[in-house]
């Protein structure tokens, strides 16, 4: 399994070309999984070049590991074809539901935190690690919900759910971020009380607000809050290899290069107090 | 509510706006709770338009842009997406579009979807290496009138009976806006992708017919029968071959 560290980048259609031509300097990217889960054709070509100059680890929407509906093993067999084909870093998805009864709503639906989704959640992380034949990383998601059914918070449960899957974790900074103004919780607290070993990926992103509410576009800038509190991510948990997603109003590469220096000087000025 | 009937109602009011799933939704004090749950649901169909917008843009600059996310948000609503990849949605549009638009613009926005879904089609099938002219070379003649030939799955045929080509091309900004739907005879198009390029092209009718032929497992020999002889027969081949449209070529165990 290949090594990844530094900062990395979401891999978009808009920026194949660019990448081959300037290999621009960073250290892995993200491809989305569903992306590549085709029969030939311009996304397999590209794929297929950019893994000979970068490691790459594949992030999925599609797992739907939250869902009561069965596990798609079709899907999760182009999965595991993929990951033969890419050797990936790691696998990731969201702790989500995508939809029941044979529907998909093509979003991150949140899940209730109550005992009973954490056995039925840990059970299919399970269930998926032993198809994929390795641990596989789960990402918090942006909620604009939560239920009042719930028994514990979104990081107990998080903390929980690792302990009982024996899963890693994607933290996404921004995601915390905007479920906390969301819901009202205080955003350290929530990087404070997750396991520091599970985490092997941070993702940070910028959001929208619709009356005040604030919503997972992934369409600007990494924002001044979702600065702060990666400096605080990496201040508890160190370096962990980082990427910024953009999927909307998607810059040229270079803007983004230069975003992500943002992010190195910031973990290296923590690194540097920390010394 | 245990977790199945929780997705399940909440999934109800994603598509269908039942209410029942209110009850079960915390932290009214910071947001209303019909604004946290709008979320999902004006983001469900706002992400189908978005997509089927990508999909079919030539159809959506014939319509209009409000005209066609009027429509297709219909559309969504009659049909609940059951597909993995978004992409994927849209395989019932065209004919849901021809029901829904009266003549004769029906006919032709209803095929002009086919054509572009037909385009998106051809461009993540699978890449299959294309027959070499020379590899042709070695049979051996008296075999000839038994060869069979597979085709490059990225190949698409359509049949229309209107001007939606032309349409598309407008559309790419390719030729000035056509002025009417209906064509005064059938067309056939091909359409093709060789590496990282699509292709189509117009097909006469002798060709449509010798290449539907060919596709559905006629032999060569088969081929020359409403051609006029090997001669014609050989030189469509040789396009074909030319035009990387030709992955393979056997004897069929027929005599």
């Amino acid at each position: 399994m290949v090594m990844i560290r530094g900062f990395g980048l979401g891999l978009r259609p808009q920026h194949y070309t660019t990448v081959l031509e300037t290999r621009p300097p960073l250290q892995w990217f993200e491809i989305l999984s569903e992306n590549y889960l085709v029969e030939g054709g311009k996304p397999l070509y590209f794929l297929d070049r950019i893994r000979e100059l970068y490691p790459l680890v594949m992030h999925g929407v599609s797992l739907s590991i939250g869902s009561t509906a069965p596990l798609d093993f079709a899907y999760l067999t182009q999965l595991k074809a993929l990951a033969r084909r890419v050797r990936p870093g790691w696998i990731s998805d969201h702790l989500c539901w995508t939809g029941v009864a044979g529907v998909n709503l093509h979003d991150l639906m949140p899940l209730p935190y109550t005992a009973e989704a954490l056995r039925h959640v840990a059970a299919r992380i399970r269930q998926v690690q032993d198809f994929l034949e390795q641990r596989i990383v789960i990402e918090n998601v942006s909620s604009y919900v939560t239920y009042r059914s719930s028994e514990m918070t979104e990081w107990q449960f998080i903390a929980a759910l690792c302990a009982e899957a024996d899963c890693d974790l994607l933290l996404d900074v921004n995601n915390v971020y905007v479920s906390s103004v969301n819901h009202g919780f205080d955003a350290h607290q929530f990087l404070d009380a997750i396991p520091a070993s599970r985490v092997r990926q941070i993702h940070l992103a910028g959001h929208s607000s619709q009356g005040g509410l604030l919503i997972d576009t992934h369409d600007t800038a990494v924002p001044q809050p979702v600065w702060e509190l990666y400096r605080h991510t990496v201040q508890r948990l160190g370096l962990v290899p980082t990427m910024i997603e953009r999927d909307g109003n998607i810059p040229v590469l270079a803007e983004l290069v230069a975003e992500l220096e943002l992010a190195r000087t910031l973990a290296a000025d923590c690194a540097a107090r920390a010394a | 509510m245990n977790l199945a009937q929780l997705q399940q109602c909440f999934q109800a009011y994603v598509l269908g706006g039942d209410r029942t799933i209110e009850a079960q939704i915390a932290g009214a004090e910071h947001f209303a709770t019909e604004l946290r749950l709008g979320v999902y649901s004006q983001g469900y169909t706002a992400r189908l338009v978005d997509v089927l917008g990508e999909s079919f843009p030539a159809v959506q600059a014939a319509l209009g842009a409000t005209r066609f996310a009027h429509l297709v948000g219909e559309f969504t609503r009659e049909h609940p997406s059951r597909f993995r990849s978004a992409r994927a949605y849209g395989e019932e549009l065209p004919e849901w579009l021809a029901q829904q638009l009266t003549a004769p613009r029906a006919a032709g926005v209803a095929e002009l979807a086919r054509f572009e879904w037909a385009m998106a089609a051809t461009f993540d099938a699978s890449d299959l290496i294309p027959l070499r002219p020379e590899s042709l070379a070695a049979v051996d003649p008296a075999l000839w009138p038994r060869l069979q030939f597979a085709f490059t799955p990225t190949l698409q045929r359509l049949t229309v009976r209107s001007n939606c080509v032309a349409w598309w091309k407008f559309a790419c900004a390719e030729q000035p806006r056509p002025s009417r739907w209906r064509l005064t005879c059938t067309q056939h198009w091909l359409l093709w992708r060789q590496e990282l390029a699509v292709y189509y092209r117009r097909l006469s009718q002798a060709e449509a017919r010798s290449l539907d032929a060919a596709r559905a497992g006629c032999t060569f020999g088969q081929l020359c029968e409403p051609l006029s002889g090997p001669v014609a027969a050989a030189a469509l081949l040789r396009r074909w071959i030319g035009a990387g449209l030709i992955c393979g070529a056997s004897v069929s165990d027929a005599t």
